[in-house]
């Protein structure tokens, strides 16, 4: 028996190890011929098993090979492979229609060690690619690796350049962020650097955003491009036509804070921002702040009214106001007393300044703060600037009665955009946002003045274009019942306020008719240093510039943001803004017959 | 019309008459096509493998890869051309060669990326434990017969001694892909040799505890594991990018030489030499790919099955079983199935080594499933043997 040879060594080691063997051995045996008698076949059907489990794992493999390649979604978004740049989602208006869109572009490469003909090869490339610069071909074409060349290339570049066949040129795919409208929108939309991180307006505001839903569908706005188009087609026409320095259109709807429309004068081309001088790449609806100047009686008014420090039959005596060594003037001089809607329609700073003082500082303080003006505009985009308010939290006489009529108070065309949309959609300050907001859920706003308040300050807007004193008849568009303010704000040039050069602005509601809380837009039309043109009689006021542009907007719009167009009125017995009075609110505006 | 003879007529008892009537027509045409698909995509991976590790002849690799592949051929001809015998001595020898020089290489190894495994000689290097295998699981099988056999040879010990000893070595360099393969090429030969089953739970929980000891004892092994289980935060670049290239690829894929992962990828000729093809010839492609191995091992496996010898039947099995896993575990490895292993897609992956040892693997295989008088049962299939009976 060989276990015993093996067994038979004299080394106690080697005989443990010997009958561990042994044991080991007789056991597999013993269990073997106790398993099973036919060794045969059980050897056969274990290999079938085997061959069973292998075909099972080679069909899992199909299937995972098949997953892997048709529905796992890698590679698409965010790839390392396909684009360069992150993937960022389309941008899209409120219905849809593109404003930003991701393409596949190509970035194209030169290997030197597979090319044959370096000569011919740079020669070919740089005739085919005039963006590209020699020194960099060359340079290229002289190192010892592939190197990237130039990116960007439309894929009729590619194809070009791929046809001529040049051996040791290719492509690789790169994300490209094209902007479809060009200069439209430009500063709302903003852009976005080569690598696919948003830069500037929408762009960046949302940037995380746009890159999570990359290749979930668009993102979608509340810009409306047909409201964005009208806002900038005419900003751009009256800023040439009255040669300004810079200009702003704000389209918003007042229930939501939806901003429609965002223009800012000069623009750029969002596909070239790097083409565009420095000055034209601020967005001065949202990162530039003026001393807006008479529309800022609006907010003065509203808290007048609201606190109960005036009603709309309140009177001032206009002759003249003299706070210390001061003297406020008004520009078109009304000498006794007047009323109330009066002092709005006239723009009297004494007026307005007397009723703030009145009111008192802390009372305007606390309203101005609640207008949101103290602070920048609630809006997504980083760019919203910060006012610039007067020093000192006790504001004095003088500081109350300026900054009643916009004086020495610098805000942003957003804020006041912010803050009159609040006052007039019934009385709720409504963030403003750049999203599109679903018209079930409005947002709940904060109540800065009485549904009260809001109707007067409605009806006196309206006053303002339709009374024949009124200084925004200009902005009337037919039956669509438009009401504004006016602001001619002197600029301050040289730390000191400019005779002749201004700030032109128009803020504008429509429609000021119907129910407090049907459809209502505020358009807010600036112009900075308008040009005096014979055809305004020499004027550079907010009536002869900013006014008629708006009502323009305001006329191309309507039918965009549905607002019905009223039947034109018959030739009225009585003035038309009698004819416009609102039931029941008797008396606040009966001042047309008497001041005419 | 007088017909053409063919090269090998039935009547022709040359050797390589012989040869060619008695080696399976299946295997071989499989193993042809996989090793010229290995070629083809040696061209489109090449010029980029090359271009990244800074080698001027962008072809670097692809001929390299077309000597290896005729060389791969020659081991799987002369392989295959051995009797049951000539296989065992050859493995016995390969077994005691490549064993003495895994022991050397500690001392006269090549050392790359963690690990030594290489031998360096003439511009080439080898990889002794490649060889040795195929080699292991022959002598196994061989061990596990002749234990059966009842003449009092202590098999089952021998073949766990080789085991261990071959084990030992590759934990040393550390190789513990290596050690995997052969682990479960050796457990399905022990299993094929009619193991109790009551010792393969027994072999299970020791396999287990094996695993488990391995995690904890190799940092980069934990670290794989880790890296597969948590998607986040943790550097999974070769297989993200492997990824992306599969699903580029869809189902036509992007185009030969269209290829953009292998530009960025590092190992893309050896290991992720399936992305590669996925993402040039698409889904189709890695169909056909996944099919062929299929077809292979499940063929062979069906030869092994038939076959009367159990020395036969444990060792091609175990060959094939080789060649099998080693070739799923790549494929799940780029698809992200499994855990990242380094480990070559047989005949495909850009590799001397793997590809001569594969074709010896292969080769031995063919040597056992030849047809020869009385190497087959008369009976043909599972139910005439009674195993549904």
């Amino acid at each position: 028996m060989i276990q015993h040879d093996i067994a038979d060594y004299r080394a106690p080691g080697r005989r443990w190890f010997s009958q561990v063997v042994w044991g080991l051995e007789e056991a597999f045996k013993k269990a073997k011929a106790a398993d099973q008698a036919e060794d045969d076949t059980r050897t056969r059907m274990r290999i079938f098993i085997l061959l069973a489990l292998f075909a099972t794992g080679f069909g899992c493999l199909a299937l995972g090979a098949s997953h892997s390649a048709l529905f796992s979604g890698a590679g698409k978004p965010n790839g390392y492979l396909a684009p360069l740049g992150a993937a960022r989602a389309d941008l899209t208006d409120r219905e849809g229609r593109l404003l930003a869109v991701d393409l596949i572009h190509f970035g194209v490469y030169v290997d030197p060690r597979e090319i044959w003909d370096p000569a011919e090869t740079q020669r070919v490339l740089g005739a085919a690619l005039p963006g590209l610069q020699t020194a960099r071909l060359d340079k290229a074409l002289h190192s010892d690796r592939r190197e990237y060349l130039l990116g960007g290339l439309t894929p009729e570049e590619k194809a070009r350049i791929q046809d001529m066949g040049l051996p040791g040129v290719s492509f690789e795919e790169e994300e490209h962020r094209v902007y479809p409208l060009g200069t439209s929108a430009a500063h709302v939309i903003g852009f976005t650097d080569k690598g696919g991180t948003g830069l500037a307006g929408m762009e960046l505001a949302f940037d995380e955003q746009i890159r999570r839903q990359a290749g979930q569908g668009p993102f979608a706005t509340s810009i409306d491009l047909r409201v964005q188009a009208a806002l900038d087609d005419e900003l751009e026409k009256t800023a040439i036509k009255f040669g300004v320095n810079d200009a702003v259109g704000i389209v918003t709807n007042i229930h939501t804070g939806e901003v429609l429309g965002m223009s800012s004068w000069p623009n750029y081309d969002s596909n070239v921002p790097g083409q565009a001088a420095p000055y034209n790449l601020v967005n001065r609806a949202a990162a530039s702040v003026y001393e807006p100047g008479s529309v800022f009686k609006v907010f003065s008014m509203a808290m007048a009214l609201d606190s109960g420090s005036a009603t709309m039959n309140s009177t001032y005596n206009v002759e003249s106001l003299q706070l210390g060594n001061r003297t406020i003037h008004d520009f078109h001089a009304v000498h006794g007393a007047i009323t109330l809607p009066e002092v709005f329609i006239h723009s009297s700073n004494i007026g307005t300044a007397k009723m703030a003082l009145q009111a008192g500082a802390p009372t305007l303080t606390k309203y101005f703060k609640a207008f949101g003006l103290f602070t920048p505009a609630k809006i997504e985009l980083s760019e919203s600037a910060r006012p610039i308010l007067p020093r000192g939290a006790n504001w004095t006489d003088g500081t109350v009665a300026s900054t009643s009529f916009g004086q020495s108070i610098s805000v942003s065309p957003l804020s006041l955009a912010q803050g009159m949309g609040g006052i007039l959609n019934g009385g709720e300050l409504i963030p403003l946002t750049l999203k599109k907001v679903d018209p079930a859920n409005r947002p709940k706003g904060t109540r800065i003045v009485s549904e009260d308040t809001s109707r007067k300050m409605l009806d006196l807007m309206r006053l303002n274009v339709t009374a024949k004193e009124g200084s925004g008849g200009k902005a009337d568009a037919p039956g669509l019942s438009v009401g504004g303010k006016t602001g001619t704000a002197q600029l301050v040039i040289d730390k000191k306020y400019s005779k002749d050069r201004v700030l032109a602005s128009f803020a504008a509601v429509f429609p000021t008719d119907g129910p407090i809380d049907a459809d209502r837009y505020f358009v807010l039309i600036m112009l900075k240093d308008p040009k005096r043109l014979p055809e305004t009689f020499g004027f550079a006021t907010a009536g002869w510039n900013a006014a008629p542009a708006a009502g323009r907007v305001i006329d191309r719009i309507a039918p965009f943001v549905g607002v019905r167009r009223a039947a034109p009125a018959l030739a009225a017995a009585t003035p038309i803004a009698v004819a416009a009075k609102p039931a029941g609110d008797e008396g606040s505006l009966a001042i047309e017959g008497d001041a005419q | 019309m007088t017909r053409q003879p063919h090269a090998f007529a039935r009547t022709d008892r040359t050797r390589a008459g012989v040869w060619w009537w008695t080696t399976d027509h299946v295997l071989l045409g499989v193993v042809a096509i996989l090793m010229i698909l290995g070629v083809m995509l040696s061209f489109a991976s090449s010029p980029a493998a090359a271009a990244r590790i800074g080698l001027g002849d962008p072809f670097h690799f692809a001929v390299r890869q077309c000597v290896f592949a005729v060389i791969g051929a020659c081991f799987l001809l002369g392989g295959s051309m051995l009797s049951p015998k000539g296989v065992r001595r050859a493995a016995f020898f390969i077994y005691i060669g490549a064993i003495a020089v895994m022991m050397a290489l500690p001392i006269m190894g090549h050392s790359a990326k963690g690990a030594t495994r290489w031998l360096e000689f003439g511009g080439f290097s080898l990889q002794p434990s490649e060889f040795m295998k195929p080699a292991l699981i022959v002598l196994v099988a061989w061990m596990f017969a002749e234990g059966q056999k009842n003449e009092g040879v202590p098999g089952v010990s021998i073949a766990f001694g080789l085991y261990a000893l071959a084990v030992a070595l590759l934990l040393v360099q550390p190789d513990v892909g290596q050690t995997i393969l052969i682990t479960i090429a050796f457990g399905a030969a022990f299993f094929v040799a009619g193991v109790p089953l009551r010792w393969i739970f027994g072999m299970l929980a020791t396999a287990a505890a094996g695993m488990t000891a391995i995690y904890f004892a190799f940092d980069h092994v934990a670290a794989r594991v880790h890296k597969f289980l948590s998607h986040d935060k943790v550097d999974t670049h070769q297989i993200d990018r492997a990824q992306e290239a599969i699903a580029a690829g869809g189902l036509f894929g992007r185009g030969p030489g269209e290829g953009l992962m292998k530009r960025h990828v590092p190992d893309l000729h050896t290991d992720f030499i399936y992305s590669v093809a996925a993402e040039e010839y698409g889904l189709i492609f890695s169909l056909l790919l996944i099919g062929l191995f299929a077809l292979l091992v499940t063929r062979g496996l069906y030869k092994a099955m038939k076959l009367s010898d159990p020395f036969e039947q444990i060792a091609s099995a175990g060959l094939f079983v080789l060649v099998g896993q080693q070739a799923f575990i790549n494929v799940a490895v780029n698809l992200n199935l499994i855990p990242t292993k380094g480990m070559t897609l047989p005949f495909i992956s850009y590799g001397g080594s793997s590809m001569m040892a594969m074709g010896l693997t292969l080769g031995l295989a063919l040597a056992l499933t030849r047809r020869r008088p009385g190497a087959y049962t008369a009976t043909e299939g599972l139910a005439r043997a009674g195993a549904y009976a």
